[in-house]
């Protein structure tokens, strides 16, 4: 207490006004501006403390409280200075200065460690700047997301397959509208449910179980591969479908996405297609009949006519006149004609009923035997052959592609050269499954518009030189191909030579 | 003493007109020997030529009469040439017994499946007349005198 009495003891000071010459003017201005000064002083630290309180994330709180300590101290001096001019406590001025010193003091070393990492601080500019463009981004994603969501939403609900989501226990967690129309649920009905609603049974008892066998060994039954199954609907009809599973994981935890293509008018097109091949068949079989009673029983009574006019014809001898025996020449070549165009029709029955086998040969050496085959001829013809061919091997109906080449080789020696000189190129060449071989010949070419018809049996087109032949060799050429699974067709223009091209599909 | 040996052959044909083209195509006599021909009809009738009543000879029954050559038809009602040719190889007085098929066919499964069966030989009737003539002759002489060789 007598401490307290002697700090504002004034008994050894006299106050400012009368130590010294003071002028009116000088004291005052000394007295207002530590007045105002004062009250700066003491503003300023209201107004920090107010900040800081408020914002909250103020870096560096510890320092702004110093800050305020040692402003308000210093106004607090400007006061005592004040006062002192009437009021001489010196000693409560010294204790002031010393203090507002030692706070002072304290926030500089307080504020030197502080400023390197102040100075790493962002300009508040900056920051601002930052923050402006990233609620700008994050405004474009949303509306990205949101669009990309929309976008997403609208192909899964106008998607004409199903899509159904579970979750690890097998209850639905979505389903789109396509889902509600094949099974005939309201999605109300489906979510939350047990997936197993839409299987029949055994499916529908036991698809926990697989659901659970998956969970425990990962062995995919049908999860990323996909296959056809039965689908039951809220009525209890069943229907195929063909069901693929994926899988994925949200926040930890496993989903299953299948999706859902209905079968239905595939197999009714398949029962359709299955029904007119077996009325093709039938007709086939009909037509198989009609070419065997045609090519064999219309043969027996030929074989019968032409015995009967040979035997007429020796027997009758010098009896009959020269026009007689003309006239029974003429019956008997007739005879042979229809023989032939019998046996001819016999042979194309010979080759839909041939049966298709799979023999390995090599592509090159396998051509070069059918070109043997013609040895004598294309010697005699003075044919230059020339083939090019890989040595691969290939697994082809060996019997049913060497005839029909066979065909169009004895076709191109016969019509795409001279008597005496020609020209034929055989090339084949695989891609995937099929080996294409082509037959290209120099000869005199075929129009365009027969190019069809050189296919059809008995179809014989006028050539220069009128060369014989069956007009059998092509038709058979083309069924033989056909047996065989492949095509045969032609590129020829008159003048320029014919190409045949055989496309034979390889096992 | 050649001229008075007789040939006896025995033709299954149900065609009428072949039947006699095939007649004729034999001619009358083969070597100088007098061709005899039995025509039967169908397989049933052939083989109950052959084989004797019920053609089953495994009773003793009274075994049919055996003719030196068989000419046979495939395409027969009843019985089929398929089905006589294999009774006649299945049986022990036929088995050796010369048979040449005769038919209109000229299939390679037609003919294989024949000499599978055991036929000596098969002559196609598309062939025109003076061809069937001569290979009627060659092989009917042929396979007469093969019958003659010994057996061993």
């Amino acid at each position: 207490m007598a401490l307290l009495a002697q700090l504002f003891d004034t008994t050894d000071f006299p106050a400012r006004w009368y130590c010294g010459n003071w002028t009116e003017l000088h004291g005052w201005v000394h007295i207002i501006s530590d007045l105002l000064t004062f009250a700066a002083y003491t503003s300023i630290p209201l107004v920090l403390v107010y900040f800081v309180r408020k914002r909250g994330d103020v870096p560096f709180p510890r320092v702004f409280y110093l800050f305020c300590a040692f402003i308000f101290a210093c106004g607090t001096v400007h006061l005592v200075e004040a006062l002192i001019f009437w009021w001489p406590v010196y000693r409560f001025s010294a204790l002031m200065k010393a203090t507002t010193a030692v706070v002072s003091w304290a926030t500089v070393m307080a504020l030197i460690p502080v400023v390197p990492r102040a100075l790493k601080l962002p300009a508040l500019q900056k920051m601002n700047a930052e923050l402006q463009h990233e609620v700008e981004e994050r405004r474009h994603v949303e509306a990205f997301l949101r669009e990309s969501e929309s976008r997403f939403r609208a192909v899964v609900n106008t998607a004409v397959d199903g899509i159904v989501t579970i979750n690890a226990a097998g209850r639905i967690i979505f389903a789109n509208p396509a889902v509600e129309a094949l099974f005939g649920y309201t999605r109300e009905q489906l979510l939350g449910r047990n997936v197993n609603m839409l299987m029949p049974n055994p499916d529908r008892d036991n698809h926990d179980g697989y659901l659970a066998q998956y969970m425990r060994t990962g062995e995919a039954k049908i999860i990323g591969i996909g296959r056809e199954v039965v689908g039951r609907r809220a009525d209890g009809s069943t229907f195929p479908m063909y069901l693929s599973i994926g899988e994925f994981k949200q926040d930890g935890e496993r989903f299953f996405t299948g999706i859902i293509h209905d079968l239905t008018e595939r197999h009714e097109f398949e029962i359709a297609l299955q029904h007119a091949n077996e009325e093709l068949q039938q007709k086939r079989d009909e037509m198989e009949e009609f070419l065997s009673i045609v090519a064999h029983d219309l043969k027996h009574p030929i074989v019968s006519i032409q015995g009967l006019l040979t035997i007429m014809k020796k027997d009758a001898g010098d009896r009959l006149t020269e026009d007689d025996h003309q006239n029974l020449d003429l019956s008997l070549g007739e005879c042979t004609r229809m023989k032939e165009r019998l046996g001819r029709l016999n042979e194309l029955r010979r080759i839909n009923r041939v049966e298709v086998h799979m023999e390995t040969v090599t592509l090159r050496d396998f051509i070069q035997r059918s070109v043997d085959a013609f040895r004598t001829r294309i010697a005699e013809q003075q044919v230059a052959v020339e083939i090019e061919a890989p040595e691969a091997e290939v697994s082809l109906a060996r019997s049913l592609v060497d005839e029909a080449l066979s065909n169009v080789i004895d076709n191109a020696l016969s019509y795409g050269c001279e008597p005496d000189s020609g020209r034929i190129h055989i090339a084949a060449a695989l891609e995937d499954h099929t080996c294409t071989l082509t037959i290209r010949d120099e000869g005199p070419g075929i129009d365009p518009k027969h190019h069809e018809r050189v296919f059809e049996p008995f179809r014989r087109l006028p050539t220069p030189r009128n060369t014989p032949g069956s007009g059998m060799g092509l038709a058979a050429a083309r069924r033989l191909i056909q047996r065989a699974g492949g095509q045969i067709s032609l590129q020829s223009k008159v003048g320029q030579g014919t190409t045949f091209i055989l496309e034979i599909p390889l096992h | 003493m050649l001229s008075t040996r007789s040939i006896q052959i025995l033709l299954v044909e149900d065609d009428p007109v072949h039947a006699r083209l095939i007649r004729r195509a034999l001619g009358e006599q083969i070597d100088g020997s007098v061709v005899c021909i039995e025509h039967v009809a169908d397989g049933e009738a052939a083989l109950e030529h052959m084989l004797g009543a019920g053609h089953s000879d495994d009773g003793g029954e009274q075994a049919g009469d055996s003719p030196d050559l068989v000419l046979l038809d495939l395409r027969l009602p009843s019985i089929d040439g398929f089905d006589v040719l294999s009774a006649l190889r299945a049986s022990d007085t036929t088995r050796r017994l010369p048979v040449v098929i005769v038919s209109t066919s000229d299939h390679e499964t037609d003919i294989n499946r024949c000499y599978g069966l055991g036929a000596n030989a098969f002559v196609t009737k598309s062939s025109d007349f003076d061809e069937l003539t001569d290979k009627m002759t060659q092989l009917s002489q042929f396979w007469l005198h093969a019958a003659e060789l010994p057996r061993n």
